[in-house]
């Protein structure tokens, strides 16, 4: 059999096509892979600035709440003070010096927020090289934030019971017998007044 | 006037070693045997004989007491006082029962007949805190 030159040319120019076409998919994967790669570089990015900025909120939230808590509790010991009747200078101090101590558990809560902060970095840059979807991220963001508005939220109700367990083992300690017997003798006043002893 | 209930329990006691001695020849000397508050007390209201101090002792058990809670032990000084009161202001025999709870802070809760109410610092410095949203601190 005698091959023909007409056929050698249409099966060269069909193979050469073939060809052709496969290093254009050979591009398009590689061009598609490329944005994927600056698609993850990119969201890895906005993420660890998102975090980072973060972090700083919350150590700028711990520095606005250690002043808050100042604040109150000396707002709290003038209430006091004027329902106790005790000496101002007094209950201000002691309550000072109680603040002075406690504020050492709180920082060591923040730090401790601060470190779940880290794990949730981690994990969070490990999804992300698993799926780099837009909305994946955003949903992975926002449970981030709900789980730290709830460590927060948490961390409130302490620093609450704290100045109050605060206020009330000080006061107990700052009254001097004659208000504590004001007050009782208040207490059976208010009693007889509500007719209790009736 | 009888304060507290420790005081109504040597009233008590010291009716009991009186009644105990009515059936014995030799009396020896009673005052040493019970407290002179006590003695004093019985001596004041009666004759000591029997009938007096049976009828004694079931008016000491039925008085009516106020139950006190305190954030301290009282001292003798605040016994008195409060005792004072009492006997000023409701104008009957009445028992204080004192017990002692520091976590109350000041103040007293005061329980009688089935009524109770708290008047101490403890709910003071709770209302304080839940009334003023200043101390509500938020994230």
């Amino acid at each position: 059999m005698t091959i023909e030159p007409v056929m050698i040319f249409w099966l060269l120019a069909g193979l050469i096509f073939i060809l052709a076409g496969q290093l254009a998919v050979a591009v398009w994967a590689l061009w598609s892979l490329s944005r994927r790669l600056a698609e993850v570089k990119r969201q890895e990015q906005h993420l660890k600035d998102g975090l980072a900025a973060k972090e700083e909120e919350i150590l700028e939230k711990a520095r606005e709440k250690g002043q808050k808590i100042v604040a109150q509790a000396f707002t709290a010991a003038v209430r006091i003070q004027k329902e106790a009747k005790i000496d101002k200078e007094k209950l201000i101090q002691l309550i000072s010096q109680k603040l002075e101590q406690a504020s050492a558990g709180i920082l060591k809560s923040y730090q401790g927020e601060l470190e779940k902060v880290g794990e949730d970095n981690i994990r969070i840059f490990k999804n992300v090289s698993k799926d780099i979807t837009t909305q994946t991220s955003q949903a992975m963001a926002e449970e981030l934030k709900r789980r730290q508005q709830e460590h927060f939220r948490k961390l409130d109700e302490q620093i609450i019971g704290l100045l109050k367990e605060v206020s009330q083992k000080v006061l107990g300690k700052a009254l001097p017998l004659e208000a504590h017997q004001d007050l009782i003798i208040e207490a059976l006043e208010k009693a007889k007044k509500e007719r209790i002893f009736k | 006037m009888i304060g507290t209930t420790s005081e109504q329990r040597d009233i008590l006691d010291a009716i009991e070693i009186l009644l105990a001695s009515l059936y014995l020849k030799k009396r020896g000397d009673l005052q040493k045997k019970i407290s002179p508050y006590a003695y004093e007390f019985i001596n004041k209201r009666g004759q000591i004989n029997e009938a007096f101090l049976k009828g004694l002792k079931e008016k000491i058990v039925n008085l009516p007491t106020i139950s006190l809670t305190l954030a301290f032990e009282p001292p003798k000084e605040t016994r008195a006082r409060l005792s004072a009161w009492v006997k000023a202001n409701l104008g009957q025999d009445l028992i204080l029962d004192i017990t002692v709870d520091e976590s109350i802070v000041g103040g007293a809760l005061v329980s009688f007949g089935g009524k109770y109410r708290d008047y101490s610092l403890r709910k003071k410095i709770e209302e304080v805190f839940a009334k003023n949203e200043e101390f509500q601190i938020l994230s």
